[in-house]
């Protein structure tokens, strides 16, 4: 039996609008009363310094880099988790030997300070 | 109509926005996110093909072999933007442009 | 109802697809490229593959287009570093040459005849056709080498990035 979506989609349906009413409720009732202190950025209530659009370190990248490879990783753990049983020996040795070599990738990051913070 | 023939007919035409981009665009970035479009119209009719040859004719594996392609093909375009990326941010410090055009020298 | 669906989902495909090359700010193109993956999922779910359905949204949706967020973020470009677009003519020659590159795919795949009769009804496909079940077992057995291969090329893309990016370590 193939499945049926209709799960998924009355689910989106919901959230979509959840959101919505939530967002047209609060412009509904919310009253607006503009000032000038209203409209500046919030920075924990002191006066802002500096312009918003700042340069990010170059290091975020680098962990988000490793995020997107190590994610792909997860894309084929989930379907061998689903089937190691039926598997048995030969799949837990392809599984090991994939992430074997991932993990000469991370231990190469590691000697080479890509994790290192500062 | 949801045939066979509309899907392939969609992928061509997403295939040729992002050929578009590729061609006409001089932001490095824009032109990568063009090839994620034209990598994806590719799988689209990965899909197709599966669902159409996954019901019709052939032994049952047919089908699922599409789909074992398009996880390939993400993997691919995963370590492709990666490695991509980091190249365009090391052009950035060196030239501060993403214009492909000023990337003309061989000497940095 | 699949056919509205797919309706409804392509032109989404298309038009946020034509929003991603023809936006000036990256920014835009990359929030059009998130609603182009989201509607291509729902056309992978209506041709049966959840499971790839979902890699799409976590792959794509999440990983890739994070990455782009970030490097639009880190770069953080100004008008001037934006790059000088072409002008008109050869973005019209450049629209010419993409138009008959899709043709070259359209107009066979309009004259071939197997093809329109749409897809076989979907009690013919397979038990669990397109599931986590079917892939894994595919993936593991028939195509064990390509996944192995895989990893090499994880492990080199994880070896280029940080070269790139990290030179003075």
């Amino acid at each position: 039996m193939v499945p049926s979506f209709w799960p998924i989609l009355a689910y989106a349906g919901f959230l979509v609008g959840l959101g919505g009413a939530i967002l047209l409720i609060s412009h509904l009732l919310g009253p607006r009363r503009h000032q000038r202190a209203k409209h500046d950025t919030y920075e924990c209530g002191v006066a802002p310094v500096g312009t918003a659009r700042e340069r990010f370190p170059v290091r975020f990248y680098l962990v988000a880099i490793l995020f997107v490879l190590f994610d792909i990783e997860t894309v084929f753990l989930v379907p061998w988790a689903v089937t190691y049983r039926r598997l048995g020996v030969p799949g837990l040795i392809e599984m090991f030997s994939f992430i074997a070599v991932l993990g000469i990738g991370l231990y190469y990051v590691w000697r080479r300070g890509a994790l290192e913070w500062d | 109509m949801f045939t066979l023939t509309n899907c392939l007919v969609l992928s061509a035409l997403i295939f040729a926005v992002g050929a578009y981009g590729v061609i006409a665009r001089r932001n490095i970035l824009i032109m990568l996110m063009s090839v994620e479009l034209m990598l994806n119209a590719v799988n689209l009719s990965f899909i197709a093909f599966a669902r159409y040859y996954g019901s019709a004719l052939a032994p049952a594996s047919s089908g699922t072999t599409g789909q074992v392609f398009v996880l390939m093909t993400m993997v691919v375009a995963a370590a492709e933007v990666a490695v991509g990326l980091a190249i365009l941010i090391a052009l950035f410090r060196g030239r501060h442009s993403v214009d492909p055009g000023d990337l003309d020298l061989l000497k940095g | 109802m699949d056919d509205l669906i797919f309706t409804a989902a392509s032109i989404v495909c298309f038009l946020s697809a034509l929003a991603v090359v023809t936006r000036k700010n990256p920014i835009y193109s990359a929030v059009s490229l998130i609603l182009f993956f989201g509607g291509l999922a729902v056309i992978f779910l209506l041709l049966r593959a959840p499971f790839v359905a979902g890699m799409q949204l976590i792959v794509y949706g999440g990983a890739i287009l994070v990455l782009f967020l970030f490097v639009i973020m880190l770069l953080n470009l100004r008008e001037e570093e934006l790059g000088k677009e072409k002008g008109g003519r050869f973005k019209a020659f450049a629209a010419v040459a993409a138009g008959a590159l899709a043709l070259l795919v359209i107009v066979p795949v309009m004259a071939a005849e197997t093809a329109r009769d749409g897809f076989g009804p979907l009690a013919s496909l397979p038990d669990g056709f397109g599931s986590v079940d079917h892939l894994g077992l595919a993936l593991f057995t028939q195509f064990a080498l390509p996944f192995e291969v895989t990893s090499v090329l994880l492990l080199a893309a994880i070896v280029g990035s940080v070269m790139l990016s990290k030179k003075h370590v």
